[in-house]
Protein backbone atom coordinates (compact mmCIF):
# COMPACT_ATOMS: atom_id res chain seq x y z
CA UNK A 1 0.00 0.00 0.00
CA UNK A 2 1.29 3.75 -0.77
CA UNK A 3 1.93 5.92 1.46
CA UNK A 4 1.83 9.56 1.36
CA UNK A 5 4.21 11.99 3.09
CA UNK A 6 1.20 14.64 4.32
CA UNK A 7 4.04 17.39 4.95
CA UNK A 8 4.80 17.07 1.34
CA UNK A 9 1.36 17.03 0.03
CA UNK A 10 0.69 20.27 2.09
CA UNK A 11 3.82 22.00 1.05
CA UNK A 12 2.83 21.28 -2.62
CA UNK A 13 -0.62 22.68 -2.25
CA UNK A 14 0.45 25.77 0.24
CA UNK A 15 3.29 26.43 -2.08
CA UNK A 16 3.21 28.54 -5.28
CA UNK A 17 5.81 26.88 -8.47
CA UNK A 18 9.17 28.03 -7.36
CA UNK A 19 9.88 30.81 -9.86
CA UNK A 20 13.25 30.69 -12.21
CA UNK A 21 15.53 32.68 -11.60
CA UNK A 22 19.26 32.87 -12.30
CA UNK A 23 21.80 32.93 -9.72
CA UNK A 24 23.92 36.01 -11.30
CA UNK A 25 20.62 37.89 -10.65
CA UNK A 26 20.38 35.95 -7.19
CA UNK A 27 24.24 37.71 -6.32
CA UNK A 28 23.68 40.91 -7.69
CA UNK A 29 20.52 41.17 -5.32
CA UNK A 30 22.74 39.88 -2.29
CA UNK A 31 25.89 42.13 -3.12
CA UNK A 32 22.86 45.33 -3.42
CA UNK A 33 21.15 43.96 0.21
CA UNK A 34 24.71 44.46 1.63
CA UNK A 35 24.81 47.51 0.27
CA UNK A 36 27.46 47.04 -2.45
CA UNK A 37 27.10 50.05 -4.99
CA UNK A 38 28.81 48.52 -7.79
CA UNK A 39 25.76 45.99 -7.69
CA UNK A 40 23.26 48.55 -7.46
CA UNK A 41 25.30 50.44 -10.81
CA UNK A 42 24.94 47.17 -12.55
CA UNK A 43 21.33 46.49 -11.50
CA UNK A 44 20.66 50.22 -13.12
CA UNK A 45 22.47 49.78 -15.87
CA UNK A 46 20.85 46.13 -16.68
CA UNK A 47 17.30 48.02 -16.29
CA UNK A 48 17.28 51.02 -17.04
CA UNK A 49 15.97 51.05 -20.81
CA UNK A 50 13.00 48.99 -19.45
CA UNK A 51 12.09 51.10 -16.36
CA UNK A 52 12.72 54.47 -18.32
CA UNK A 53 10.19 53.09 -21.10
CA UNK A 54 7.49 52.09 -18.99
CA UNK A 55 7.51 55.71 -17.28
CA UNK A 56 7.68 57.32 -20.82
CA UNK A 57 4.42 55.40 -21.63
CA UNK A 58 2.85 56.06 -18.74
CA UNK A 59 3.92 59.74 -18.05
CA UNK A 60 4.39 60.69 -22.10
CA UNK A 61 7.16 63.17 -20.93
CA UNK A 62 11.07 62.25 -21.41
CA UNK A 63 11.92 64.61 -18.64
CA UNK A 64 9.50 63.01 -16.27
CA UNK A 65 10.35 59.42 -17.29
CA UNK A 66 13.89 60.74 -16.81
CA UNK A 67 12.64 61.65 -12.81
CA UNK A 68 11.03 58.68 -12.47
CA UNK A 69 13.28 56.09 -12.88
CA UNK A 70 15.65 57.51 -10.90
CA UNK A 71 12.90 57.83 -8.53
CA UNK A 72 12.52 54.22 -9.03
CA UNK A 73 16.25 52.98 -8.68
CA UNK A 74 16.45 55.11 -5.34
CA UNK A 75 13.28 53.53 -4.48
CA UNK A 76 14.72 49.80 -5.16
CA UNK A 77 17.96 50.65 -3.16
CA UNK A 78 15.64 51.80 0.20
CA UNK A 79 13.20 48.67 -0.35
CA UNK A 80 15.81 45.83 -1.28
CA UNK A 81 16.22 44.32 2.05
CA UNK A 82 12.88 43.55 1.75
CA UNK A 83 12.95 41.36 -1.37
CA UNK A 84 12.88 38.01 -0.40
CA UNK A 85 13.39 35.97 -3.88
CA UNK A 86 9.53 34.48 -4.03
CA UNK A 87 9.35 36.16 -7.52
CA UNK A 88 11.62 37.22 -10.13
CA UNK A 89 13.69 40.29 -9.33
CA UNK A 90 12.79 41.82 -12.50
CA UNK A 91 9.08 41.32 -11.77
CA UNK A 92 9.11 43.19 -8.20
CA UNK A 93 11.36 46.13 -10.10
CA UNK A 94 8.88 46.31 -12.60
CA UNK A 95 5.75 46.16 -10.06
CA UNK A 96 7.89 49.42 -8.34
CA UNK A 97 8.21 50.61 -12.12
CA UNK A 98 4.30 50.64 -12.56
CA UNK A 99 3.40 52.20 -8.92
CA UNK A 100 6.11 55.05 -9.20
CA UNK A 101 4.61 56.30 -12.60
CA UNK A 102 1.01 55.78 -11.85
CA UNK A 103 1.67 57.48 -8.75
CA UNK A 104 3.15 60.31 -10.14
CA UNK A 105 0.40 60.37 -12.76
CA UNK A 106 -2.62 60.58 -10.13
CA UNK A 107 -0.24 63.28 -8.16
CA UNK A 108 -0.52 65.21 -11.76
CA UNK A 109 -3.91 64.50 -12.24
CA UNK A 110 -4.60 65.98 -9.18
CA UNK A 111 -3.05 69.19 -9.54
CA UNK A 112 -5.19 69.52 -12.79
CA UNK A 113 -2.11 69.22 -15.39
CA UNK A 114 -2.59 66.79 -18.23
CA UNK A 115 0.81 65.28 -18.52
CA UNK A 116 -0.17 62.77 -21.62
CA UNK A 117 -0.41 66.07 -23.57
CA UNK A 118 2.75 66.44 -25.97
CA UNK A 119 4.50 70.03 -26.42
CA UNK A 120 7.42 70.77 -28.71
CA UNK A 121 9.98 70.72 -26.46
CA UNK A 122 9.07 67.26 -25.48
CA UNK A 123 9.67 66.36 -29.43
CA UNK A 124 11.22 62.78 -29.52
CA UNK A 125 13.89 62.48 -32.91
CA UNK A 126 14.34 58.95 -33.55
CA UNK A 127 17.49 57.75 -34.90
CA UNK A 128 16.56 55.93 -37.84
CA UNK A 129 14.86 57.33 -39.99
CA UNK A 130 15.46 57.74 -43.62
CA UNK A 131 14.36 61.38 -44.87
CA UNK A 132 12.83 64.41 -42.91
CA UNK A 133 9.67 63.48 -43.94
CA UNK A 134 9.31 60.25 -42.38
CA UNK A 135 10.89 61.73 -38.94
CA UNK A 136 8.39 64.52 -39.16
CA UNK A 137 5.38 61.85 -39.95
CA UNK A 138 6.52 59.12 -37.25
CA UNK A 139 6.83 61.97 -34.91
CA UNK A 140 3.01 63.06 -35.39
CA UNK A 141 2.10 59.69 -35.13
CA UNK A 142 3.87 59.43 -31.81
CA UNK A 143 2.04 62.51 -30.27
CA UNK A 144 -1.48 60.97 -31.44
CA UNK A 145 -0.79 57.53 -30.42
CA UNK A 146 0.67 59.58 -26.86
CA UNK A 147 -2.86 61.38 -26.62
CA UNK A 148 -4.57 58.61 -27.57
CA UNK A 149 -3.25 56.03 -24.90
CA UNK A 150 -3.73 59.42 -22.55
CA UNK A 151 -7.51 58.21 -23.19
CA UNK A 152 -7.38 55.03 -22.43
CA UNK A 153 -8.33 53.55 -18.80
CA UNK A 154 -5.39 53.58 -16.48
CA UNK A 155 -5.18 50.04 -16.37
CA UNK A 156 -5.46 49.22 -20.42
CA UNK A 157 -3.02 51.83 -20.34
CA UNK A 158 -0.39 49.64 -18.24
CA UNK A 159 -0.91 46.47 -19.34
CA UNK A 160 -0.24 48.26 -23.09
CA UNK A 161 2.90 49.75 -22.37
CA UNK A 162 4.59 46.65 -20.58
CA UNK A 163 3.47 45.01 -23.51
CA UNK A 164 4.40 47.09 -26.37
CA UNK A 165 7.04 48.36 -25.21
CA UNK A 166 8.92 46.07 -22.40
CA UNK A 167 7.47 43.11 -24.41
CA UNK A 168 6.57 41.20 -20.57
CA UNK A 169 4.93 37.81 -21.69
CA UNK A 170 1.76 36.84 -20.47
CA UNK A 171 3.25 35.30 -17.55
CA UNK A 172 5.38 37.94 -16.49
CA UNK A 173 2.25 40.25 -17.15
CA UNK A 174 -0.12 38.35 -14.82
CA UNK A 175 2.74 38.22 -12.13
CA UNK A 176 3.63 42.17 -12.23
CA UNK A 177 -0.09 43.08 -12.17
CA UNK A 178 -1.33 40.54 -9.79
CA UNK A 179 -3.50 38.70 -12.12
CA UNK A 180 -4.53 35.46 -13.79
CA UNK A 181 -3.09 34.56 -17.31
CA UNK A 182 -6.31 34.39 -18.66
CA UNK A 183 -7.56 37.93 -17.20
CA UNK A 184 -3.92 39.37 -18.53
CA UNK A 185 -5.19 37.78 -22.15
CA UNK A 186 -9.12 39.79 -22.07
CA UNK A 187 -7.47 42.76 -20.74
CA UNK A 188 -5.14 43.18 -23.72
CA UNK A 189 -7.75 42.18 -26.15
CA UNK A 190 -9.89 45.31 -24.87
CA UNK A 191 -7.34 47.43 -24.23
CA UNK A 192 -6.12 47.80 -28.19
CA UNK A 193 -9.21 47.51 -29.25
CA UNK A 194 -10.01 50.63 -27.32
CA UNK A 195 -7.03 51.86 -28.13
CA UNK A 196 -7.60 50.81 -32.17
CA UNK A 197 -11.30 52.77 -31.59
CA UNK A 198 -9.37 55.86 -30.43
CA UNK A 199 -7.02 56.48 -33.25
CA UNK A 200 -9.62 55.46 -35.59
CA UNK A 201 -11.47 58.40 -34.28
CA UNK A 202 -8.82 60.81 -34.40
CA UNK A 203 -7.68 60.01 -37.73
CA UNK B 1 -15.91 29.00 -32.29
CA UNK B 2 -17.85 31.99 -33.62
CA UNK B 3 -16.87 35.09 -35.09
CA UNK B 4 -16.35 37.19 -31.80
CA UNK B 5 -15.15 34.43 -29.88
CA UNK B 6 -12.09 34.12 -32.50
CA UNK B 7 -11.65 38.15 -32.70
CA UNK B 8 -10.76 37.90 -29.15
CA UNK B 9 -8.29 35.55 -29.46
CA UNK B 10 -6.41 37.63 -32.36
CA UNK B 11 -4.35 39.79 -29.36
CA UNK B 12 -3.23 36.57 -27.87
CA UNK B 13 -2.57 35.24 -31.85
CA UNK B 14 -0.45 38.53 -31.97
CA UNK B 15 1.60 38.28 -28.93
CA UNK B 16 2.27 34.30 -29.75
CA UNK B 17 0.88 33.57 -27.04
CA UNK B 18 -1.74 30.56 -28.41
CA UNK B 19 -0.55 26.70 -28.37
CA UNK B 20 -0.66 25.08 -31.56
CA UNK B 21 -4.55 24.36 -31.61
CA UNK B 22 -5.64 27.51 -30.99
CA UNK B 23 -2.85 29.24 -33.30
CA UNK B 24 -4.17 26.78 -35.97
CA UNK B 25 -7.76 27.64 -35.58
CA UNK B 26 -7.16 31.77 -35.51
CA UNK B 27 -5.55 31.11 -38.92
CA UNK B 28 -8.04 28.91 -40.02
CA UNK B 29 -10.66 31.77 -39.60
CA UNK B 30 -8.31 34.31 -40.62
CA UNK B 31 -8.10 33.17 -44.20
CA UNK B 32 -11.98 32.93 -44.34
CA UNK B 33 -12.87 36.13 -42.46
CA UNK B 34 -12.37 39.51 -43.86
CA UNK B 35 -13.48 41.43 -41.27
CA UNK B 36 -11.34 39.48 -39.02
CA UNK B 37 -8.26 39.80 -41.50
CA UNK B 38 -8.57 44.06 -41.19
CA UNK B 39 -9.01 43.98 -37.58
CA UNK B 40 -5.91 41.88 -37.39
CA UNK B 41 -3.91 43.70 -39.43
CA UNK B 42 -5.01 47.04 -37.65
CA UNK B 43 -3.78 45.35 -34.27
CA UNK B 44 -0.66 44.59 -35.71
CA UNK B 45 0.01 48.32 -37.11
CA UNK B 46 -0.96 49.70 -33.45
CA UNK B 47 1.23 47.38 -31.98
CA UNK B 48 3.91 48.37 -34.53
CA UNK B 49 3.42 51.82 -33.79
CA UNK B 50 3.48 51.44 -29.73
CA UNK B 51 6.95 49.83 -30.28
CA UNK B 52 7.39 52.98 -32.16
CA UNK B 53 7.21 54.76 -28.82
CA UNK B 54 10.47 53.09 -27.31
CA UNK B 55 13.15 55.23 -26.98
CA UNK B 56 17.03 55.37 -26.09
CA UNK B 57 17.46 56.46 -22.41
CA UNK B 58 19.08 59.50 -21.89
CA UNK B 59 22.36 59.56 -20.20
CA UNK B 60 23.10 59.78 -16.55
CA UNK B 61 20.53 57.84 -15.25
CA UNK B 62 22.78 56.01 -13.15
CA UNK B 63 24.89 58.81 -12.19
CA UNK B 64 21.58 60.64 -10.85
CA UNK B 65 20.36 57.75 -8.78
CA UNK B 66 24.48 57.81 -7.30
CA UNK B 67 23.92 61.04 -6.15
CA UNK B 68 20.36 60.63 -4.67
CA UNK B 69 22.01 57.60 -2.91
CA UNK B 70 24.60 59.44 -1.21
CA UNK B 71 22.93 62.05 -0.34
CA UNK B 72 20.04 60.31 1.25
CA UNK B 73 23.08 57.90 3.11
CA UNK B 74 24.19 61.59 4.51
CA UNK B 75 20.80 62.49 5.68
CA UNK B 76 20.65 58.56 7.40
CA UNK B 77 23.77 59.41 9.19
CA UNK B 78 22.67 62.96 10.26
CA UNK B 79 19.64 61.55 11.51
CA UNK B 80 21.15 59.25 13.59
CA UNK B 81 22.82 62.00 16.18
CA UNK B 82 19.58 64.13 16.06
CA UNK B 83 16.41 63.21 18.15
CA UNK B 84 13.74 62.00 15.94
CA UNK B 85 11.02 65.00 17.38
CA UNK B 86 9.35 65.34 14.20
CA UNK B 87 8.48 61.39 14.50
CA UNK B 88 7.15 61.74 18.01
CA UNK B 89 4.42 64.62 16.51
CA UNK B 90 3.64 61.91 13.50
CA UNK B 91 2.42 59.03 16.49
CA UNK B 92 0.87 61.53 19.05
CA UNK B 93 -1.43 58.26 20.45
CA UNK B 94 1.69 56.08 21.44
CA UNK B 95 3.63 58.52 22.53
CA UNK B 96 0.82 60.65 24.54
CA UNK B 97 -0.14 56.89 26.18
CA UNK B 98 3.57 56.26 26.90
CA UNK B 99 4.12 59.67 28.83
CA UNK B 100 0.83 58.64 30.90
CA UNK B 101 2.04 55.22 31.45
CA UNK B 102 5.08 56.60 33.01
CA UNK B 103 3.32 59.30 34.80
CA UNK B 104 0.77 56.82 36.70
CA UNK B 105 4.50 54.59 37.24
CA UNK B 106 6.06 57.31 39.41
CA UNK B 107 2.98 58.23 41.24
CA UNK B 108 2.29 54.92 42.40
CA UNK B 109 6.07 54.94 43.20
CA UNK B 110 5.31 58.22 45.29
CA UNK B 111 2.56 56.82 46.96
CA UNK B 112 3.88 53.46 48.00
CA UNK B 113 7.01 55.26 48.98
CA UNK B 114 4.98 57.49 51.97
CA UNK B 115 3.00 54.11 52.75
CA UNK B 116 6.24 52.09 53.66
CA UNK B 117 7.61 55.10 55.70
CA UNK B 118 3.88 55.79 57.60
CA UNK B 119 4.05 52.18 58.61
CA UNK B 120 7.83 52.26 59.69
CA UNK B 121 7.61 55.18 61.30
CA UNK B 122 5.90 54.17 64.69
CA UNK B 123 8.18 51.02 64.96
CA UNK B 124 11.46 53.65 65.07
CA UNK B 125 9.97 56.02 67.43
CA UNK B 126 8.91 52.76 69.37
CA UNK B 127 12.67 51.66 69.79
CA UNK B 128 14.25 54.65 70.04
CA UNK B 129 11.78 55.55 72.65
CA UNK B 130 12.50 52.39 74.72
CA UNK B 131 16.37 52.35 74.37
CA UNK B 132 16.54 56.63 75.85
CA UNK B 133 14.57 55.38 78.83
CA UNK B 134 16.55 52.28 79.57
CA UNK B 135 19.80 54.15 79.27
CA UNK B 136 18.24 56.87 81.72
CA UNK B 137 17.81 53.93 84.21
CA UNK B 138 21.30 53.46 84.15
CA UNK B 139 22.76 56.38 84.33
CA UNK B 140 20.99 58.14 86.82
CA UNK B 141 20.39 54.90 89.53
CA UNK B 142 17.08 53.34 90.69
CA UNK B 143 16.41 57.00 92.41
CA UNK B 144 15.57 58.38 89.16
CA UNK B 145 13.46 55.83 88.60
CA UNK B 146 10.93 57.93 90.69
CA UNK B 147 11.13 60.94 88.55
CA UNK B 148 8.92 61.14 85.10
CA UNK B 149 10.70 60.39 81.70
CA UNK B 150 11.19 62.74 78.93
CA UNK B 151 9.68 60.65 76.64
CA UNK B 152 6.63 59.63 76.25
CA UNK B 153 6.37 56.30 75.53
CA UNK B 154 2.31 55.96 76.04
CA UNK B 155 1.50 56.09 72.19
CA UNK B 156 -0.65 52.91 70.86
CA UNK B 157 1.48 50.64 68.51
CA UNK B 158 -0.79 49.24 65.16
CA UNK B 159 -1.13 45.54 65.68
CA UNK B 160 0.74 44.86 62.83
CA UNK B 161 3.84 46.43 64.48
CA UNK B 162 3.33 44.82 67.33
CA UNK B 163 3.62 41.28 65.64
CA UNK B 164 7.01 42.35 63.95
CA UNK B 165 8.34 43.15 67.51
CA UNK B 166 7.33 40.20 68.97
CA UNK B 167 8.63 38.30 66.03
CA UNK B 168 12.02 39.53 65.81
CA UNK B 169 12.76 41.23 69.42
CA UNK B 170 10.76 39.71 71.66
CA UNK B 171 8.72 42.77 72.98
Amino acid sequence: MQTYNILSITTFFSKKAAPIVDQHEIDLVKRCQNRDMQAMEEIVRQYKNQVYNIAYGMLGSPEDAQDITQDVFVSIWEKIGQFRFRSKFSTWLYRIAKNVSLNEKSRRTSRKTDVVEIDDSQAWVPVDYQTPEDEILASEQQQILHKALGQLKESYRTILVLREMDELSYEDLSAVLGCSIGRVKSRLYEARMQLRGILKREN
Amino acid sequence: MNRKKMQRQLSAYLDHELNEAEKLAVERHLSGCQESAKTFENLQQNSQLMSGLRQPTPSGIWEGVQSRIEEENKGSWKSRFTLPVRGWFLHPIPVVSMVALITVFAFSFFILDVDQNSLEDPLDFYLIAHSEQTMGFWLMGEDSSSQESSVDTNFTVSDESQAYLDTYFGY
